[in-house]
């Protein structure tokens, strides 16, 4: 069930109702059957698999709090976070693995007897493991107390506006709100269903308009020249931000019509000025996650000798690897995440280099333009990027960046032709991209909330367009009623 | 403004900005919906051929089917053949048989002859049809309203969006290339070129509903396919509803014919096994009368027009006489309206 389905409108006025109806501290049990209802209608395979995770570290965490010494609760959060990875990578990563090793004994002239292993992904679990992962460390670390209602508990775990894509919530958040008591805040209850018409727009009228542009580039890359990768990659990023903060928004806006505050999880990402301001502007949850669980760590570690320097390099360039091989198990995604990598140790390697360049150019003397082109740079090497995160296979990507060079002497007839075969599509998503591209480039300057409160007639002229948008222009027909970050 | 004071005005002034919100944000859709105009205008025919259905005198043959009736029989044929009015309501099968057949089910009257010839697409889409087809008959036939059950009607509704939708696309590529012939200074399109809206438009037809605005005019395009049905299933009610549709005509005295649609022969031998299939269901569990198989209405290429479905002049000649020849044959007399055989009949 996806947020901007009928389905789901339905089954969200039934848990607003019912909840407010509740007791305050009975919300939790309606919260959670909701939650488990939520779950099991998107696939009810994976239902005893996410509630034996959920009670097992449960349980865990209690006897890490209760551990009389620093060894004990080590071994036992070892044990735990053994156990959630090896789940990962049993049900997301066997096949992977797998396959992988058998291209590398066909590379070698052997045998290899495993025959392809069928595992189906369960939705949504690299952010409940993860979540899960950063519950225990923080009771180990003594950050957060270990939970004791094993209800509530089971909400933080699958509390459905966040179950599926995030955002990675910690303990420390969203815990705490899950035990108080909320009354029905007007205010609070407008803005969740103002964040969920916005990101319905942008699903709707950006990123499902846009699929089948993109996918014209990368279904077929060997059609592909380099005028429609760009095109086709340009509109990618376009594509898969208001797939995914269109979903974050609605996410955030389903909680906040229920009471909860849940994190923000982008801030105009498109407008950094380098790799590393991109990441904190990029799925934050995750960002924020891999700063504290796997580079924080690795910057700290003594096990390996070398200068801090070196070190902080190594782990940002290990921190991003992992982090493609969160989104996917696929070689794609691991080059994915080591170029953007490979970017971050750039910027910072060549960082008297680019000054120099900076200078020689006059772009100090010129701020804004030295802004305009440090945004523009750096929107480019995330989407050069987002070709190895989008192409369907290394090898399709590696083709696509090896065309990159052709076709630009007939720029102008390959970029018509590409127009004309989704000529609405392209219409319809371009205006939502200005609409989305204006209203960021207006919040980086005014605090547009104010602004709308103080002009009611505005904001409502801006929900009867932002309705009548979605219904005239957004894509409900003949397209698959899914999000990207799903699959992950 | 200040907040309403309790949790259930408050909850439920939302509710009433919310549903205010939309009501006017569909009403603005539906407005482009009543006040765009449509490329074309082959939706009026609906109204007229529901008078010609209503006027005809006598003992008529009633054709009920999609647009390989109207693009592919001349009824003036079966006429001369048959001695009966003829009466042609092909128009589009993607309004979905269920509406197909109750749009003529209240004409018909003992001793009509009603002659049901679907495409094959009509038995693998949805019976229930497409709701943005029959919401454009609605809007130029507001009495087909009357036609629709009442799951057909509340799909109305979401249809209107998505016909809206129609109406920019359509537009917006008008607008489009209309700038692109202005930057190029080009002349626009030449008044010889093929326009399919000239072709399906109201003035298409004649005064027996048969579509000629497509007689005379090659086709330079790829004929446009029917359904892939290797990978569909058919639609478990296609059958029982006509199935019903004749048994309750049979007892009202109307004679129920089936024929089948006009089809391409490539199109048909790469499906042959799916079409042979559903004319054993039809015989065996329908009481229609089935005068020819389904092979005897596969035509070479050069006798369509622009789809697997829609014939040619020669082509809906050839096939017009089949027609007359196949309903004489159910009925045991060639001409059952001349008055021999119509006494012979009472």
């Amino acid at each position: 069930m996806v947020f901007h389905s009928f389905a789901f409108l339905g089954f969200f006025a039934a848990v607003v109702a019912g909840n407010y109806a509740l007791r305050p501290r009975l919300r939790w049990a309606g919260l959670l059957a909701a939650s488990l209802y939520f779950y099991a209608v998107s696939d009810p395979r994976f239902l005893v698999q996410v509630l034996a995770a959920t009670a097992l570290c449960f349980a865990l965490g209690l006897r890490i709090e209760a551990a009389a010494d620093r060894g004990a609760k080590k071994r036992l959060l070892t044990a735990g976070v053994l156990l959630l990875i090896g789940n990962l990578i049993a049900f997301k990563y066997a096949s992977f693995i797998n396959e992988s090793l058998r291209a590398l004994f066909a590379a070698a002239g052997a045998a290899y007897p495993v025959p392809m292993l069928g595992v189906l992904l369960p939705i949504g679990i690299s952010f409940y493991t993860f979540q899960l992962i950063s519950y225990l460390v923080d009771i180990f670390r003594g950050t957060v107390k270990a939970e004791r209602h094993p209800g509530i508990f089971a909400l933080y775990v699958l509390f459905f506006p966040k179950l599926i894509a995030g955002p990675i919530e910690r303990a420390k958040q969203l815990l705490p709100q899950l035990h108080a008591e909320h009354r029905f805040d007007y205010q609070q209850v407008v803005d969740g269903l103002q964040l969920m018409l916005w990101g319905a727009f942008k699903k709707l009228v950006v990123a499902d308009r846009l699929d089948p542009v993109v996918a014209q580039v990368y279904d077929n890359p060997h059609a592909a020249n380099g005028v429609t990768t760009v095109i086709g990659t340009w509109l990618y990023a376009f594509q898969i931000y208001c797939d995914f903060s269109g979903y974050t928004d609605m996410a955030l806006g389903t909680a906040a019509v229920l009471g909860y505050k849940l994190t923000q999880n982008f801030n105009r990402p498109y407008l950094a000025i380098s790799i590393q301001d991109f990441w904190k502007r990029w799925h934050i949850s995750l960002t924020t996650w891999l700063t504290d669980y796997v580079h924080t760590p690795l910057s700290r570690q003594r096990l390996v000798k070398m200068k801090f320097y070196h070190l902080m390099l190594l782990s940002v360039f290990v921190t991003f690897v992992v982090s493609g091989f969160w989104h996917g198990a696929a070689w794609s995604f691991v080059v994915w995440g080591a170029l953007h990598g490979l970017y971050a140790v750039a910027s910072v390697v060549l960082r008297k280099p680019r000054q120099a360049v900076a200078t020689r150019l006059g772009l100090l003397q010129r701020p804004r333009l030295h802004h305009a082109v440090k945004v523009a740079v750096t929107f480019n090497l995330v989407c050069f990027a987002y070709i190895f995160f989008r192409a369907p296979s290394l090898a399709d990507a590696a083709f696509l960046t090896t065309r990159l060079l052709t076709g630009w002497p007939h720029a102008l007839s390959i970029g018509k032709a590409f127009v004309e075969a989704h000529l609405s599509d392209l219409v319809f998503a371009g205006f939502g991209i200005l609409v989305v591209a204006g209203a960021e480039l207006l919040q980086e300057r005014r605090d547009l909330t104010a602004l709308f409160a103080a002009r009611p007639w505005l904001r409502w002229s801006l929900y009867y367009a932002g309705a009548a948008s979605i219904l005239l222009l957004g894509a409900f027909y003949d397209r698959a009623e899914t999000f990207i970050y799903f699959r992950f | 403004m200040a907040p309403p004071s309790t949790t259930w005005t408050a909850a439920l002034a939302i509710l009433a900005k919310g549903a205010a919100l939309l009501l006017v944000a569909y009403t603005t859709v539906a407005a482009i919906v009543a006040f765009v105009p449509e490329g074309n205008d082959y939706a009026q025919a609906s109204a007229f051929k529901h008078h010609l259905l209503a006027a005809a005198p006598g003992r008529r043959i009633v054709l009920i089917g999609g647009s390989n009736l109207a693009f592919g029989i001349d009824s003036s044929i079966i006429e001369q053949a048959t001695g009966c009015a003829t009466v042609n309501m092909g128009m589009n099968g993607r309004l979905g048989l269920r509406f197909l057949l109750e749009e003529t089910r209240p004409y018909l009257r003992r001793g009509d002859i009603a002659v049901a010839a679907f495409e094959y697409d009509g038995f693998y889409e949805p019976a229930d049809g497409h709701n943005a087809d029959q919401l454009m008959i609605v809007k130029a036939n507001p009495q087909a309203f009357a036609y629709l059950d009442w799951p057909q009607r509340q799909a109305l509704v979401s249809a209107v969006p998505y016909v809206a939708q129609e109406k920019l696309v359509r537009l917006t590529g008008q607008a489009y290339f209309s700038a692109l012939d202005r930057l190029d200074g080009m002349p626009p399109e030449p008044p010889d070129a093929i326009d399919i809206d000239a072709i399906e438009s109201f003035k298409g037809f004649n005064e027996r509903g048969d579509l000629v605005s497509h007689l005379g005019i090659k086709w330079p395009w790829d004929f446009e396919d029917g359904v892939d049905m290797s990978s569909m299933t058919m639609d478990a009610t296609a059958v029982p509803l006509l199935a019903e549709f004749g048994r309750s005509l049979q007892a009202r005295g109307v004679d129920v014919v089936l024929s089948y649609t006009s089809v391409m022969r490539r199109y048909f031998e790469r499906h042959k096994q799916a079409i042979e299939s559903l004319h054993a269901q039809v015989t065996r569990s329908t009481t229609l009368l089935v005068p020819s198989p389904p092979d005897a209405f596969v035509y070479d290429e050069a006798l369509f027009f622009d789809t697997v479905y829609h014939l040619n002049a020669e082509g809906r000649r050839i096939r017009s006489v089949r027609v007359a020849q196949d309903i004489g044959r159910a009925l045991g007399t060639p001409a059952p309206c001349r008055p021999q055989a119509a006494d012979a009949q009472h």
